[in-house]
C-alpha cells in the first residue's frame, strides 16, 4: 500500500513538474513581443517636411493597394503629423493601425520647410536607432517632400526605388556620390561643420499640348539629381549651381566622375566639331598645410580621358577599350579649362556662402590637430584666408 | 532423454511428424517438424541410410558411419535437444537409449539476395541481406578472407532463441568494444528478438540518446568496409539489416555511391549538399516564421513585397500556418508509406499538387510557405537514417523561431550542438571527424582520393 | 574521464573568446572615454593581455606533473590564500558573465528586433549556457570547433565588406587629446579585458602539441588583431558619433548594407556571431563554477549543477534587483572594484609561471595531495 502511495506520489510530482516546465514555456513564450509582417507598415521611403510641426510622409508596401491617396500598385503613401519627428511618425501608427517599421527605409527626403530646422538634432533620432539604417540616402527637394511622393518615374512607380536609384547612379557619372545619413550627421560634428546631400528636381513630363497626361493619379515625369544641397551646423544654406556641384564632385568624391563638351576639336573621321570625353579614371590628392600664417590647400587632381562611345553613353570607366590616341592636346587643354573652371567656381561658392563645404577644416585639422582648432578659435572667417591652389594633370 | 519425456515437451505440436523404422531390430523413431524440414533431405541424409543398414542401430554407429548430415550432434540434455529440433533439426530416438540424434535437415525458404529497396547505387555490387543469419555471414565472409575475421554467436531471446552473430577483424577493430557488445547482448533477457532493432535499442550506450548511435546496413559491401575500418557488426537472425558500431553522424551522409560511382570531389560535393539540404530541412521554416514574426527588416525590400502580398489575408499566424503546412506534409509522407505502391503513388501527387495548390487558392494557406514545407519535406530525406528525428527537431525549431525568433533558433542550435559533440558512445565522438577531427584520413565531409583512405588503413 | 580540451580547440576558443563580446557596447563606451584614439588603449590592453598570456602559457609549459589550478594554488600558496583567490576568480567571471549578458539582450532587442523582458531572455539563454558549462570543458571545445567556422567567417565578412567604405584618414590626426587619455580610458576599461586569464584554469587540463606556445600566442594575436580592426573601422566609420553606439558590431554591419534593396542581410552575421559571445559566457560561467567549487570544497557531478543553476539564478535576479550595467561601471571600471580584480587579472597571471614551479617542485618532493576541497 506504502509502495503505491509512494509510485502515486512520484507520478503527481512528475506531472506537476511537466506542467510547471509547459507553463513557463507558454510565459516565455508570451513574453517576446511579436510584430508580425502583417501588423507593420514597412517603409520604403520617408519625406520630412516642416511648417512649424513635422509633416512625415511614407511609402510603404501595400500590395494590391492601388493608388488611392498617392502610391503605385504596390504602395501606398500615408502621411502623419507631430511636434517631433518621432511623434509625426507615430501619427501613422494612429491613423492606420499599423505600426511603422523604418528598418527597410532607404531614402529620406528633406522639403524645403526643412529649412528652419536643425538637422542635426531632428535626424539624431535615427541615427541612435539601431534598427535605422545609417546607409540610409539622404536627399533634399526644393518643393515639398510629400509632393515628390506623389510622383513617379515612367519606368518606376515606386518613388523611394526609383529616387534611391537615380541618385546613386547619378553620383556615378557627374554628380556626387549620395550621402548617407550617419555620414551627414557625423559631418556636422567636424570642424568644418558641414555636409551636402542630393539635391532633387522633379521635373514633370508634359503631354503633348503641353499639359500633364490624363487618367493619371500620379504625375509621372524624371528626376534631376545632378546638383547638391550643402548644410552649415545643421543647418540649410544653399543648392549649388551645376558647375559649383560638379567643381564641388571633382574635388570631394573620387568616385564621381564627368562628361565635358569640347568645341572645335578634331573628330574621329576629320575635321572639326565639337566632341565629348569623358575621365576614365581620376586621382585627387589633397595637401594642407600652413603657409605665410595662413592655411594652405592643394588639390592634385590625375584624370585619364577617354573618348564617349555609343556603347558607353557617357559612363567612360577605366576598362574600356583605350581611346588615349584620339585624345589630343586641344581636347587636353581644353577640358584641363574646363576642370579649372569647375573647381574654382565651387571653392568661389564655399567662400561666398561661408560653407566649408570642400571640407577644409578637416583636412587641416588631420593635419595640424589641435593647432588647427586654437587657429579656428582666432580665425572664424578661414575661408577667405584660405590659399587654393589645384594641380591638374591629364594622364593621357 | 527418452522419447516419452521428449514427446510430453512437445505437446500439442501439430506440424511435428513421426516415423518409425525398424533397423535391424532395432527401433528408430524419427521426429521433424514439417514446415521447417525438407523431406528430401530427411530421405537422403536419415532414412536412406538407416533404411540400407541391415544392422543393428546404435546411437555411436548412427553418428559416426551411417548419417550423411553435416551438421550432427548427439546429446541427452533435454533443452538442447528441445532447442535443436525447434530449429529445423531431425531427431532420431534410437531403440530405448537416452541420447538422441539431432541432423540438419533444414528446410526453410529464405528471400534471394537481392538488391535492397533502400540502398540502390548506381554503379556498385547490388547485394543485399536477407533474412538469413547464414547468407548474410556468407556476405560477409566472401568478401573478407582473412582468418582475422571473427565472429561470436550469441543465442539471444527466451522464446525465439534468435542467433546473434558478433563480427569484428582482430587487430582493427578495438577489443574493448567488441567485449563491451558480446557483453551487452550476451546480458540481454528478453522473451524474443524478431528484428536486429531490438538489439540496437539495448546497443545504445544511453537509451534515452535522441540520436542513433547505431548504425544499419542492408548491403554487405558496406559491412565489409566498415569492418575494414575497425568497426564492430552485429548480425541477427531474421534481420536483414545488419548493426554497425561505433556509428558516427557523418556515416548518414555517406552514400555508396561516394566510393564507387563519384570522384573525390564529386563527391565532397554530395556530402556538403546533403549536410546542407539537412540543415536547410530542419531550420528552413523555423526561419522563414522568425523573419515573418520578428525580422522581416533582413529581406530584400522587394522579396519582402512579394511575401507581404503572398501572406495578406491569410488567416493563420506565421507560424501556426508553417505547423499546418508541416503537419499535412507528415500526414501525406506517412500515409504513403503505407499505402499500398499503386494507390500512394496517385494519391501522394493527390495530396501534395491538389491539397496545396487548393490550399493556396483558398487563401488558406500561403505559397511561399507551402513552397518551404515541401523543401523542408524533401531535405529531410538526404540523410536518411535520422529522417524522424530531424522532423522533431524540424517542429521544436518552428515553434522557436516563431516565438523567440532568430536567437531563439540560434540558442536551439547550440543546444543541439552541444548535445551531439557529448555523445561518445564506445569512445567515439558522435560528430567526428568534424568535432574532433581524427588523426589522419577523415572521410568526413571531404572525400579522400581511395589511395588516401585505404593507405591510411 | 579527464575533461580536457584539445590544442587545436583550445585556439579557436582563445580568438573566440578574446573577439567575441568586444564588438558590443565596448567600443561606444571607449569612443566616449578617448574618442577616435581609443583604439590605441584597445591596442595597449592587449598588449599588457598578450604579457600576461605568455606568463600562464610559460606557467603551464612547466607544469609537469600536470596539475589543476586547485593543486597549482594550494601547494604553492596555502589554503585559505588559494580559496580567496579562487572566490576573487568567481567574482570576476561571474560579473564578466552577467555584464556579457546585458550587452547581448541590448543587442537582440534595439538591433534585431526581438523585444522582451530580461528574464524571459536569461532564462533560456542561460538554460543553454549550462547545459553547455556542466557538459564541461571537452564540450565548450568541441562546440567551439564546430562554430568557429561561421563566427570567424562573419567577423571577416563583415570587415572586408566594411573596408570599402571606410575613409581611414577619419582617425586623423592621431592623439589630438594627449596620452594620457588613452591611457585613463585603457585604465577604465581594463575589466572588460584579461580574457586570456581562463587558460589558469586549463592547468592540467590541455593536450598540448606542437609549438603550442607559438601558436597559442599567434591565436591570441589574430583575435586582438580581428578585434583591433573592426575597432578601428567602427571609428573611422562612426566618427565623433561612436560613443553614442549600443552595439559596435551592429553599426558597423548595418552601414555595410547601403540600399534597402539588400534588406538587413548582416543580421545572418551578427546572429553567427552572437554564437561567440554565447561560447564565451559558457566558458566564463565554467570557470566561475569551478571557482566557486575550489572555494567551497565542493566536488561531484550533482553539486556542480547545483552550483551552475544557483548562479544562474543569481544572473537572473541581480539585474532585477540592482541595476547590473551601472554597478559593474561605476564599481568594477570606474570605482574600487578594479583595484581588487586586478589581482585576478594581471597579478596572479604574472606570477604564475613561479607558483607552478613551486607546487610541482613540492608535488615532485613530497607526493603528498594538499587541497582545498575534495573536487581536486
Amino acid at each position: 500500500m506504502k509502495e503505491k502511495n509512494n509510485k502515486n506520489k512520484s507520478r503527481f510530482l512528475k506531472a506537476a513538474a511537466a506542467l510547471l516546465v509547459c507553463a513557463v514555456l507558454l510565459w516565455l513564450a508570451g513574453s517576446y513581443v511579436e510584430s508580425p509582417l502583417t501588423d507593420r507598415a514597412v517603409v520604403l521611403g520617408l519625406g520630412i517636411d516642416y511648417d512649424g510641426e513635422y509633416t512625415v510622409t511614407a511609402e510603404v508596401v501595400a500590395p494590391g493597394g492601388g493608388e488611392e491617396g498617392g502610391g503605385s500598385g504596390q504602395s501606398k503613401v500615408l502621411t502623419g503629423k507631430g511636434e517631433t519627428l518621432p511623434l509625426a511618425i507615430h501619427d501613422i501608427y494612429g491613423t492606420t493601425g499599423k505600426n511603422p517599421s523604418l528598418g527597410q527605409t532607404g531614402i529620406v527626403l528633406l522639403g524645403q520647410g526643412m529649412k528652419d530646422v536643425n538637422l542635426s538634432h531632428a535626424l539624431g533620432f535615427f541615427v541612435f536607432s539601431d534598427a535605422f539604417k545609417d546607409g540610409v540616402t539622404l536627399a533634399w527637394c526644393d518643393g515639398d517632400a510629400k509632393e515628390v511622393f506623389s510622383t513617379a518615374t515612367p519606368v518606376d512607380s515606386m518613388v523611394s526605388f526609383g529616387l534611391q536609384t537615380i541618385i546613386q547612379k547619378s553620383g556615378k557619372k557627374t554628380g556626387v556620390s549620395a550621402n548617407f545619413m550617419q555620414n551627414f550627421i557625423e559631418d556636422m560634428t567636424e570642424p568644418s561643420g558641414a555636409s551636402y546631400v542630393t539635391n532633387v528636381r522633379f521635373i514633370k513630363e508634359e503631354g503633348e499640348n503641353g499639359e500633364q497626361k490624363s487618367g493619371q493619379r500620379k504625375e509621372e515625369g524624371s528626376y534631376d539629381c545632378s546638383a547638391v544641397s550643402v548644410f552649415k551646423n545643421g543647418s540649410f544654406v544653399a543648392t549649388l549651381d551645376d558647375d559649383q556641384s560638379r567643381g564641388f564632385a571633382m574635388i570631394f568624391d573620387e568616385g564621381a566622375f564627368d562628361n565635358f563638351a569640347v568645341k572645335g576639336a578634331e573628330t574621329l573621321l576629320g575635321g572639326k566639331d565639337t566632341v565629348s570625353v569623358g575621365i576614365a579614371s581620376k586621382k585627387v590628392e589633397k595637401t594642407y598645410k600652413m603657409e605665410n600664417g595662413a592655411p594652405a590647400v592643394t588639390y592634385d587632381v590625375k584624370v585619364r580621358l577617354g573618348r564617349i562611345k555609343t556603347d558607353v553613353s557617357g559612363n567612360v570607366v577605366d576598362f574600356l577599350p583605350k581611346t588615349d590616341d584620339m585624345i589630343d592636346d586641344y581636347i587636353k587643354n581644353n577640358v584641363k579649362e574646363q576642370i579649372s573652371a569647375l573647381i574654382e567656381a565651387a571653392v568661389s561658392a564655399s567662400v561666398s556662402l561661408d560653407c566649408d563645404f570642400m571640407r577644409v577644416a578637416d583636412g587641416m585639422y588631420k593635419a595640424l590637430g589641435g593647432e588647427w582648432t586654437e587657429y579656428m578659435k582666432s580665425h572664424p572667417d578661414y575661408l577667405s584666408e584660405t590659399a587654393v591652389y589645384t594641380k591638374l594633370t591629364i594622364e593621357n | 532423454m527418452t522419447k516419452y519425456d521428449f514427446l510430453r515437451r512437445l505437446d500439442n505440436f501439430a506440424d511435428m511428424k513421426e516415423r518409425t523404422l525398424d533397423v535391424g531390430g532395432t527401433e528408430v523413431a524419427v521426429y521433424f517438424l514439417d514446415p521447417m524440414c525438407s523431406s528430401d533431405k530427411i530421405t537422403r541424409f536419415v532414412t536412406e541410410p538407416l533404411l540400407s543398414l541391415g544392422r543393428k542401430a546404435t546411437v555411436k554407429n548412427c553418428l559416426e558411419k551411417i548419417i550423411y548430415g553435416a551438421d550432427c550432434v548427439a546429446t541427452s540434455d533435454a533443452d538442447t535437444l528441445v532447442e535443436e529440433f525447434l530449429d529445423g533439426k531431425t531427431v532420431l530416438f534410437i531403440g530405448g537409449d537416452d541420447t538422441a540424434i539431432a541432423v540438419d535437415t533444414k528446410g526453410i525458404e529464405y528471400r534471394a539476395v537481392a538488391e535492397p529497396p533502400t540502398s540502390m547505387v548506381t554503379k556498385g555490387p547490388r547485394e543485399g541481406f536477407n533474412e538469413n543469419i547464414k547468407t548474410n555471414l556468407m556476405l560477409l565472409r566472401k568478401r573478407i578472407k582473412t582468418p582475422d575475421f571473427k565472429t561470436e554467436n550469441i543465442k539471444v531471446g527466451d522464446k525465439t532463441g534468435t542467433l546473434v552473430s558478433v563480427c569484428y577483424i582482430e587487430g582493427a577493430a578495438d577489443k574493448k568494444v567488441v567485449d563491451a557488445v558480446v557483453k551487452k547482448i550476451s546480458g540481454l533477457k528478453l522473451d524474443g528478438v524478431l528484428d536486429s532493432s531490438y538489439i540496437a535499442a539495448f546497443l545504445d550506450v544511453d537509451p534515452t540518446n535522441l540520436f542513433k548511435t547505431v548504425g544499419s546496413v542492408e548491403k554487405p559491401d558496406i559491412v565489409a568496409s566498415k569492418l575494414l575500418e575497425g568497426k564492430v557488426a552485429v548480425a541477427v537472425d531474421g534481420s536483414p539489416l545488419v548493426l554497425t558500431l561505433p556509428y558516427t553522424f557523418i556515416e548518414d551522409m555517406h552514400s555508396p555511391d561516394d566510393y564507387y560511382y563519384n570522384t573525390p570531389q564529386t563527391a565532397t560535393v554530395a556530402r556538403i549538399l546533403r549536410l546542407l539540404a539537412m540543415t536547410a530541412a530542419v531550420l528552413l521554416p523555423a526561419i522563414y516564421v522568425a523573419l515573418q514574426v520578428f525580422h522581416y527588416q533582413m529581406l530584400p525590400s522587394k522579396f519582402l513585397i512579394t511575401i507581404i502580398s503572398s501572406v495578406q489575408g491569410i488567416p493563420f499566424p506565421p507560424m501556426l500556418e508553417m505547423l499546418v503546412v508541416i503537419l499535412l506534409f507528415d500526414v501525406l509522407r506517412e500515409a504513403n508509406a503505407r499505402m499500398p505502391q499503386i494507390a500512394g503513388l496517385s494519391l501522394s501527387i493527390v495530396g501534395a499538387i491538389i491539397l496545396g495548390d487548393a490550399a493556396v487558392k483558398a487563401g488558406l494557406l500561403s505559397a511561399p510557405a507551402v513552397m518551404i514545407g515541401a523543401m523542408s519535406g524533401i531535405g529531410l530525406y538526404t540523410m536518411p537514417d535520422n529522417t524522424m528525428l530531424f522532423m522533431l527537431l524540424r517542429l521544436a525549431f518552428t515553434l522557436l523561431g516563431g516565438t523567440v525568433g532568430i536567437v531563439g533558433i540560434l540558442l536551439g542550435a547550440m543546444l543541439t550542438v552541444s548535445y551531439v559533440v557529448s555523445l561518445d558512445d564506445y569512445g567515439m565522438p558522435y560528430l567526428s571527424p568534424l568535432s574532433p577531427p581524427t588523426a589522419a584520413g577523415d572521410d568526413g565531409i571531404i572525400k579522400m582520393p581511395q589511395d588516401a583512405i585505404l593507405k591510411d588503413k | 574521464m579527464k575533461d580536457d580540451i584539445r590544442q587545436g580547440q583550445l585556439l579557436m576558443l582563445i580568438i573566440v573568446v578574446i573577439s567575441g563580446g568586444k564588438f558590443l557596447s565596448l567600443p561606444g563606451i571607449m569612443a566616449g572615454m578617448a574618442g577616435r584614439d581609443s583604439w590605441i588603449a584597445m591596442c595597449l590592453l592587449f598588449a599588457v593581455d598578450l604579457v600576461c598570456l605568455a606568463c600562464m602559457l610559460w606557467a603551464l609549459g612547466i607544469n609537469k606533473e600536470g596539475l589543476d589550478i586547485n593543486e597549482i594554488f594550494c601547494r604553492s600558496l596555502t589554503k585559505p590564500v588559494a580559496k580567496a583567490l579562487f572566490l576573487l576568480y568567481a567574482v570576476f567571471f561571474f560579473t564578466r558573465v552577467t555584464g556579457g549578458m546585458l550587452d547581448v539582450l541590448e543587442l537582440v532587442s534595439s538591433s534585431l528586433s526581438v523585444v522582451t523582458n530580461w528574464v524571459a531572455f536569461a532564462l533560456p539563454t542561460l538554460a543553454v549556457i549550462t547545459f553547455m558549462a556542466v557538459k564541461g570543458l571537452r564540450n565548450i571545445g568541441r562546440v567551439t570547433q564546430i562554430f568557429f567556422i561561421f563566427i570567424f567567417a562573419s567577423v571577416l565578412l563583415i570587415l572586408l565588406l566594411s573596408v570599402g567604405h571606410t575613409d581611414f584618414g577619419g582617425l586623423k590626426p592621431t592623439l589630438s587629446g594627449g596620452f594620457g587619455k588613452v591611457l585613463d580610458c585603457a585604465f577604465n576599461v581594463n575589466f572588460w579585458f584579461s580574457d586570456g586569464v581562463f587558460l589558469l584554469f586549463l592547468a592540467g587540463r590541455v593536450k598540448t602539441g606542437k609549438a603550442f606556445f607559438a601558436k597559442t600566442t599567434g591565436a591570441f594575436l589574430l583575435g586582438a588583431a580581428l578585434t583591433v580592426c573592426l575597432d578601428v573601422v567602427f571609428l573611422a566609420l562612426f566618427g565623433n558619433l561612436a560613443q553614442y553606439a549600443v552595439s559596435a558590431l551592429s553599426k558597423v554591419s548595418g552601414f555595410n548594407i547601403t540600399g534597402s534593396v539588400y534588406g538587413r542581410l548582416d543580421w545572418v552575421f551578427i546572429v553567427l556571431w552572437m554564437s561567440s559571445v554565447i561560447i564565451k559566457t559558457t566558458l566564463f560561467l565554467w570557470a566561475a563554477s569551478a571557482g566557486v567549487e575550489y572555494a567551497l570544497g565542493i566536488s561531484g557531478r550533482n553539486a556542480r549543477l547545483a552550483v551552475f543553476c544557483v548562479m544562474s539564478l543569481i544572473i537572473i535576479v541581480l539585474p532585477l534587483v540592482f541595476p547590473m550595467e551601472e554597478v559593474v561601471r561605476r564599481v568594477f571600471c570606474e570605482g574600487w572594484g578594479k583595484y581588487v580584480t586586478v589581482a585576478a587579472q594581471y597579478a596572479v597571471p604574472l606570477v604564475s609561471p613561479l607558483l607552478v614551479y613551486a607546487a610541482n617542485k613540492k608535488t615532485a618532493h613530497a607526493k603528498t595531495p594538499e587541497t582545498a576541497g575534495d573536487g581536486v
